[in-house]
């Protein structure tokens, strides 16, 4: 059975959105609530820079996948028992 | 030293002197963020545990390793959004106490903030308590400060030497209630102190 990978990414890409999301309406939340300070403001893009560094390292770690192509839908470790099994 | 009337809060008027702005204790978020920081660190110990066992991530266009992978970054985005959430409800619960009143400012969750306000002269007493292993190493606890009117007391959680508040806002409404009486315009609507039976004395 093959599956392309493009699937994989679009549920990762919502996921990283309803994340970004949480993080826009935390950051409304302090601006709402509290007034711009040194605290505020570092701790915001320390943690804006830990997003785009995550999603960022991510890619890196992908960019052999060609999205596109479909692959073998096949896990090593249920495979090898598989073939243990015939 | 920290310039206490920079805390900006509604209806602030102009005479009014910013005593105290507590917080809670910085223990209780730095537990949050341990714990949330364990969480984000497992895909990666994992990751690195299949990789020196194992020999199932070599390929990477496989896909298993795209799965990991990917989960391993959802994993991490939501502990590292947490953590700001977790930050953020932290600095935003607030309690100002100033020479006429107390206010309370708390962020519970993401869309319930709520903002109480206690006037000086509606104080009838003030306890704190310390409960628990850690609160009682580093002094931090609860203080209570119940009000005439027959309503949930005012509470603050897990502040640093809770004792020593509770002490200053006592202090602060016997000096409230004396200038009051001294320029002629004590309250006469304050109802007179009950024998509190339930409550533990102030700065227990």
């Amino acid at each position: 059975m093959h599956i392309t990978p493009f699937i994989f990414l679009i549920v990762y890409l919502i996921g990283v959105a309803l994340f970004v999301l949480l993080f826009i309406l935390n950051v409304y939340h302090i601006l709402r609530y509290s007034h711009l300070s040194a605290p505020t403001i570092i701790t915001t893009f320390v943690f804006l820079g830990l997003i785009v560094g995550i999603v960022a390292g991510t890619m890196v770690m992908l960019d052999q996948v060609k999205w596109q192509e479909p692959i073998n839908f096949s896990l090593p470790f249920v495979n090898s028992a598989n073939d243990q099994l015939k | 030293m920290i310039n206490l009337n920079k805390f900006y809060f509604p209806g602030k008027e102009p005479n009014e002197q910013v005593m105290m702005a507590l917080r809670r204790h910085p223990v209780v978020i730095i537990k949050k963020i341990i714990d949330l920081i364990f969480i984000g660190l497992i895909p990666i110990l994992l990751y690195l545990a299949a990789n020196i066992y194992t020999d199932w991530l070599d390929n990477h266009a496989s896909l298993l390793y795209v799965l990991v992978v990917l989960f391993a970054s959802l994993v991490m985005l939501f502990a590292t959004v947490m953590i700001y959430y977790a930050w953020m409800d932290y600095y935003l619960d607030i309690w100002i106490i100033t020479d006429q009143r107390i206010i309370a400012a708390e962020q519970k969750g993401l869309f319930n903030r709520s903002v109480s306000e206690l006037r000086m002269h509606q104080i009838q007493d003030v306890s704190s308590e310390v409960k628990g292993l850690l609160p009682t190493l580093l002094k931090y606890g609860s203080i209570h400060v119940q009000t005439a009117a027959e309503q949930d007391k005012f509470n603050f959680r897990q502040v640093k030497n809770p004792e020593i508040v509770a002490r200053a806002i006592l202090e602060l409404h016997e000096k409230y209630i004396s200038l009051n009486k001294t320029a002629g315009s004590a309250s006469p609507t304050i109802p007179p102190k009950p024998a509190a039976d339930n409550l533990p004395p102030a700065g227990k």
